[in-house]
């Protein structure tokens, strides 16, 4: 279990995370979620001990990240997010050298070495030099070095960055396959990732929580209505002027170049029948209608706006 | 921003001085340890020829 | 302990595998020994003089002439080749982000530093061990004092691994390899020349100076002589210069 308590971290004069708190419980999959400098990558260092908080400060099952670094160390597996590596090791020496400093040897050592390189499907690579592996099968290594000796909290700071589109399938779902037993903690920029995989998000801006629930709560939270996307066979503007004046209709946004037309309403669900009859009985072809939720992008992007008006 | 940048200096200030004062401790400690040791000292010869006069013993000056 | 072998292996297993060791190692060999056959050649042709002369040939002998400025040589040319060797210690895992990993490992900034020296010392060890060819050739036509050899290879040993202590500390000071050789370089050079100032300071000065002269202590060793003060003074060094990078390690938590 994971508790930060009031992290303030400051560099130089600058603020990068103020006055952050927030508890994991043990087997969540969490994600922080923000835009770049939001301070993500400042507070996984802070959890792994590589940096020391300006104040406030951290407790990995109910030890003290300053007083009781190497203890806390030994139960997080990390990757970073640069994902350094030592070049001219063999990925078999380089997991080698991980596996003995987290507390394996001999047998255990080599069967931990087994097993990781079996998960993160690095068999056929175990003997090459990581300075000759690609990007993915780089950022592989990283993970199998983080989830040696089956760390109890595992921390990957923006694991699928730079990955190509299948990369990055794979590596998702290997994050997914690690839940259970262990805490994830992960850190991303891409939203779609954080509705896929996690089950609690952290979302930061400027150094500070703007908001913390579950994936369909935020999006619940933030949409005040109905939301309907229609695709019709009519004059633009005059199907947008119709369907303004029906009653209950707070928006209109006609954008994408297919014609779609996004109506955001009142919570009425009565609404949506009337709003197909309007079209129906104006003579324009009713093409396609869906509902349309509030994406957890579309939430992000309005709380990081919110937040940033202040 | 005056409180934490203050607060900021502050601790940056009792930590250097710290580290400052660990670091001349042991400098202190280093050069009583080389007077200890050029006032007790010995010498051992390993030429063939044993061509400087040694002592074994230690000498005290 | 453990941790320090996995770091010891690793950082091996990096210099041995990184061509400026064997560029350091075959230029060190390459130089010490030519200086050697110089000496050797020089030597051979005072020998021939010395038929004709018995005061030259009572003074003439191979320790003197031959073995001892090999060793005061070999000092010199470590003077440029160990900045190459310890450059890249820290300074190339702060660039590569690496470090990030060895600080977020579960082992102590001392345990790591303590293998990333005893490696350090390994491989000049390794770069050592080719000096001892020529020596060993030598013995095959004369005969030579093993004791003096060994004493000042001790000498050396001490001489060598301050410096990789010194190196290190630099190393730990930048992400830039580059700066950390000049550093230590420069660190190194100061510790040599500033025993020469003795002679301009006054009696107290002049003999504190010449106390942390790092070269001056080296003499009685390469004289066959092991003076407890000059081996105190070396293990004092080191351990001084691994205390001071530990500790200036340790600033990172508080610098920005």
């Amino acid at each position: 279990m994971i508790i930060a308590e009031n992290l303030t971290k400051y560099y130089g004069l600058k603020p990068a995370v103020q006055n952050v708190s927030f508890r994991i419980e043990k087997g969540e999959i969490v994600g922080f979620l923000g835009p770049n400098g939001a301070g993500k990558t400042t507070i996984l260092r802070i959890l792994t001990c590589f940096l020391q908080p300006t104040s406030g400060k951290i407790l990995v099952d109910g030890l003290n990240g300053q007083t009781h670094s190497l203890e806390v160390r030994k139960k997080i597996g990390f990757l970073p997010e640069t994902v350094p590596l030592y070049d001219e090791l063999t990925v078999k020496q380089f997991l080698a050298f991980s596996g003995t400093v987290k507390g394996l040897s001999g047998n255990a050592l080599n069967g931990e070495i087994d097993r990781v390189v079996s998960s993160c499907s690095l068999t056929e690579h175990r003997e090459r030099r990581i300075r000759h592996l690609s990007k993915g099968l780089k950022q592989r290594v990283g993970l199998a070095q983080a989830l040696i000796n089956n760390p109890p909290i595992v921390i990957l700071d923006e694991p699928t960055t730079g990955l190509d589109p299948a990369q990055i399938v794979e590596v998702r779902k290997l994050i997914k396959d690690l839940a259970g037993q262990r805490t994830v903690l992960l850190s991303t920029h891409i939203l779609p990732e954080v509705s896929q995989i996690c089950e609690r998000v952290i979302i930061l801006n400027q150094g500070r929580v703007v908001a913390e629930d579950t994936p369909r709560h935020l999006t619940g939270q933030l949409q005040k209505g109905l939301r309907t996307i229609l695709l019709v066979d009519g004059p633009p503007t005059e199907v947008q002027a119709k369907l303004e004046s029906l009653r209950g209709v707070t928006r209109i946004v006609a954008s994408h170049p297919g014609g779609e037309i996004l109506v955001e309403s009142a919570a009425d669900e009565s609404l949506r029948p009337l709003i197909a009859k309007t079209i129906v009985e104006s003579g324009w072809g009713l093409k396609e209608m869906r509902t349309s939720d509030l994406s957890l992008e579309e939430v992000f992007v309005q709380l990081v706006t919110e937040e940033g008006k202040d | 921003m005056e409180k934490p940048a203050q607060r900021m200096t502050l601790f940056r200030l009792k930590a250097s001085s710290n580290m400052t004062a660990a670091i001349l401790l042991i400098l202190v400690l280093a050069v009583v340890i080389t007077l200890l040791s050029n006032r007790h000292y010995f010498r051992w010869d390993l030429t063939a020829s044993e061509s400087t006069p040694f002592r074994t013993k230690p000498c005290r000056p | 302990m453990r941790g320090i072998m996995a770091v010891f292996k690793k950082e091996i297993t990096i210099a041995f595998s990184s061509p400026i060791f064997y560029a350091a190692t075959f230029i060190f060999l390459v130089v010490s020994g030519y200086f050697f056959y110089t000496n050797a050649i020089i030597y051979t042709i005072r020998s021939f003089q010395a038929g004709q002369n018995p005061f030259l040939a009572e003074r003439l002998n191979l320790s003197d002439f031959v073995v001892k400025p090999f060793f005061g040589d070999m000092a010199i040319v470590l003077l440029l080749m160990v900045p190459l060797l310890t450059m890249r210690s820290y300074a190339e895992e702060k660039k590569m982000g690496t470090i990030e990993l060895l600080f977020t490992y579960p082992i102590s900034d001392g345990a790591a530093l303590a293998g990333k020296f005893a490696a350090s010392v390994f491989t000049f060890l390794t770069m050592l061990a080719g000096t001892l060819l020529p020596l060993i050739l030598l013995e095959t036509f004369a005969h030579l004092d093993w004791g003096l050899i060994g004493s000042g290879y001790l000498g050396i040993v001490l001489l060598g691994a301050s410096f990789i202590a010194l190196g290190l500390f630099t190393s730990s000071l930048t992400e830039n390899q580059i700066i950390a050789a000049v550093l230590s370089f420069g660190a190194f050079l100061l510790f040599w020349v500033i025993g020469w100032a003795k002679s301009f300071a006054g009696p107290t000065l002049g003999s504190i100076l010449e106390h942390i002269s790092i070269v001056v202590h080296l003499d009685s060793f390469v004289k066959g002589l092991i003076d407890s003060r000059d081996l105190v003074f070396y293990l004092v060094f080191i351990f001084f210069w691994l205390f001071v990078t530990l500790r200036f390690l340790n600033t990172r938590f508080w610098r920005g």
